[in-house]
């Protein structure tokens, strides 16, 4: 049995405490534990990613896990623990699924790859710091390979800060990757959690269209529409991984790094 | 009332598919007298029913004197010389989009239509869809704001017919095909100039060739646009999904105040499913090859003749759409944003 902590109270981490049961072959425990889940804020969770791999745990942090090169190089630098892959996106159920099939040879060579995350109107964050990472990851399980150019078209659309995104990447192999990030959602179209995302990737001889937020139940009441998709397929997708832990730094530091060049051309 | 004679230059798939059956729909108003195509077997054909003479050589068409309008339907590095003579012999034309090749061409057939003082309608059908139509209709009545963000991907399955982007078929030839940006994308071009209802100012594009047995034509855009009121316009499109893949356009736009969408994955009422995968036969004939789309836009032209009228859309609103276009190709092509006061005439 691995214990689990949980650090914070973001969304990631709702239904463990909703539920406190144990999953699998881990234990929802406070205190001392095997594992940590950090659910920070982002400005919050490198010092805590860095605390915990120092106590030697395994850790879980949803991207980004860092804000600055020297928090990243302070994370890589720590001999202790396990950072293990927590992007909330590449762990639903419809991406991990998906990415099965793009990296399955009867897929064939990828020839372009469409994401694009929506979210309701009205937040103060530029997307740029709070979805591209979540982005980035994704695009880097589906995608792992260095890009040779970007192309930001962002603005403030609809509020003060940047709410809009479109960025063009082309990758060593020559594939033409398009990520649309924006607050734009009405609130006629309600859509919780990471909002509503669509993925389309072309290979040779298939192509895969993913719609995560399509797992959902819509409550339609007479004053309106909630859409309630279910958020714990990725924390326990998150909570599998523990028992078979993969390095998570190298996409850290490669979400980190085309971040940095993203931002660096808007 | 007399019907108004009409001459068919390229008798083609677009002409099959769309023109030939507007046609049809209007004969009423209209009657095809002439054709024209290099290849004698499909001009003859495309005269058959109506009693049309046919030819190999378009300037037969142009000779009529009974022909007041004639339907260019060829491949765009022949729409300038085309344009050019049919204005010379007094015919309004409606032209197939995109409107030529180069600005420059563009400019010599808006300028000798006007010269001529015929009607010069080029054919963005999606102007006469009932889809667009009624989002135009939505954006003027302000049911949405301001809008500020347009999306529509536009994505085809490969090997539709299965000579396209092939060397065995013009679209697949590099010396003459101007690939899925001036096929495709010129559509979104137009429609998100059209909806935003402002200039674009710079932008930015990456395009491909995803097509196994293409030899070098470009099939696959991805471009995104500023426009000067600031307002974002972006379209993914490509021609490589695979049979049955379920989204052929997606169209989003986002107001000040609300939201417009129109994705085809939503609006799927029939699907049938074979042995090689699943299609949409009600979704793709009622979407793409948009017979009443067609039929309107010709009508447009036909009413405009009767009425000693101009076109609703003017020619240099086909050019607009054209500079958008090749701005992103150039950008694609330089590696760097383009910016629209670049490109020269």
């Amino acid at each position: 049995m691995i214990t689990l902590s949980v650090l914070g109270q973001g969304r990631i981490s709702q239904p463990l405490r909703d539920h406190g049961a144990p999953f699998g072959a881990v234990r929802i425990v406070e205190g001392a534990s095997d594992a940590v889940l950090i659910d920070l804020p982002p400005a919050d969770r490198a010092a805590a990613v860095i605390a915990a791999l120092a106590a030697g745990q395994t850790v879980l942090c949803p991207p980004p896990v860092a804000l600055t090169a020297a928090e990243l190089a302070a994370i890589a630098a720590v001999p202790t623990g396990q950072l293990l892959p927590s992007g909330e996106l590449a762990h639903t159920d419809s991406v991990r699924h998906g990415l099965a099939a793009i990296h399955d040879p009867a897929f064939g060579a990828l020839r372009s790859v469409y994401l694009a995350i929506r979210q309701p109107r009205g937040h103060g964050c530029d997307v740029l710091d709070d979805l591209l990472p979540e982005a980035l990851d994704t695009l880097l399980a589906i995608l792992p390979e260095p890009f040779t150019m970007v192309r930001v078209n962002a603005a403030a659309l609809f509020g003060d800060a940047r709410d809009t995104a479109v960025i063009l990447l082309r990758s060593a192999t020559d594939v033409v990757v398009t990520l649309e990030l924006s607050r734009c959602l009405p609130a006629s179209l309600p859509a919780p959690g990471l909002g509503e995302v669509e993925i389309d990737v072309m290979g040779a001889l298939q192509s895969v269209r993913i719609v995560p937020h399509a797992g959902a139940v819509r409550v339609h009441r007479d004053d309106g529409v909630d859409h309630r998709p279910w958020l714990d397929a990725p924390v326990l997708a998150m909570l599998r991984a523990l028992e078979t832990p993969t390095d998570a730094l190298p996409r850290a530091q490669a979400v980190f790094d085309l971040a940095a060049a993203i931002k660096s051309a808007a | 009332m007399e019907r108004i004679g009409l001459g068919l230059i390229g008798c083609g798939g677009i002409a099959r598919s769309a023109h030939l059956p507007a046609m049809a729909q209007l004969q009423d108003r209209v009657v095809l007298l002439a054709t024209a195509d290099i290849d004698a077997q499909a001009a003859a054909q495309a005269a058959e029913g109506w009693g049309a003479t046919w030819s190999t050589d378009w300037r037969d068409v142009l000779a009529r004197p009974d022909i007041a309008a004639v339907v260019i339907a060829t491949p765009e590095y022949l729409h300038a010389d085309q344009v050019e003579a049919a204005a010379a012999a007094g015919k309004h034309v409606l032209c197939e989009k995109p409107i030529a090749p180069s600005l420059a061409e563009a400019d010599r057939m808006i300028a000798a239509c006007a010269a001529a003082g015929v009607n010069l309608l080029v054919g963005h059908s999606r102007r006469f869809t009932r889809r667009y139509l009624e989002v135009r209709a939505a954006l003027d009545r302000g049911e949405i704001g301001t809008l500020r963000l347009f999306r529509e991907n536009e994505r085809r399955s490969r090997g539709r017919p299965q000579v396209w982007w092939t060397p065995a078929h013009w679209t697949g030839n590099p010396q003459i095909s101007g690939g899925a940006p001036m096929m495709n994308a010129i559509h979104e071009a137009d429609l998100m100039r059209w909806f935003v209802g402002q200039e674009a100012e710079r932008v930015d594009a990456e395009i491909n060739v995803t097509i196994d047995g293409n030899v070098g034509v470009t099939d696959f855009i991805s471009l995104t646009v500023r426009f000067h009121g600031g307002a974002i316009g972006s379209a993914e499109v490509l021609n490589c999904a695979p049979p049955g893949y379920p989204a052929f356009h997606q169209l989003e736009l986002y107001g000040t105040q609300g939201a417009i969408r129109a994705r085809d994955h939503e609006l799927t009422g029939l699907t049938r499913f074979g042995d090689h995968g699943a299609d949409f036969p009600a979704h793709y004939h009622m979407l793409l090859h948009n017979l009443p789309a067609y039929a309107r836009e010709l009508a447009e032209l036909v009413d405009a003749i009767r009425s000693d009228r101009k076109v609703f859309m003017p020619p240099s609103e086909a050019r607009a759409a054209l500079a958008i276009t090749l701005a992103a190709v150039r950008s694609a092509q330089l590696r760097r944003t383009v910016h629209m006061t670049e490109l020269a005439a």
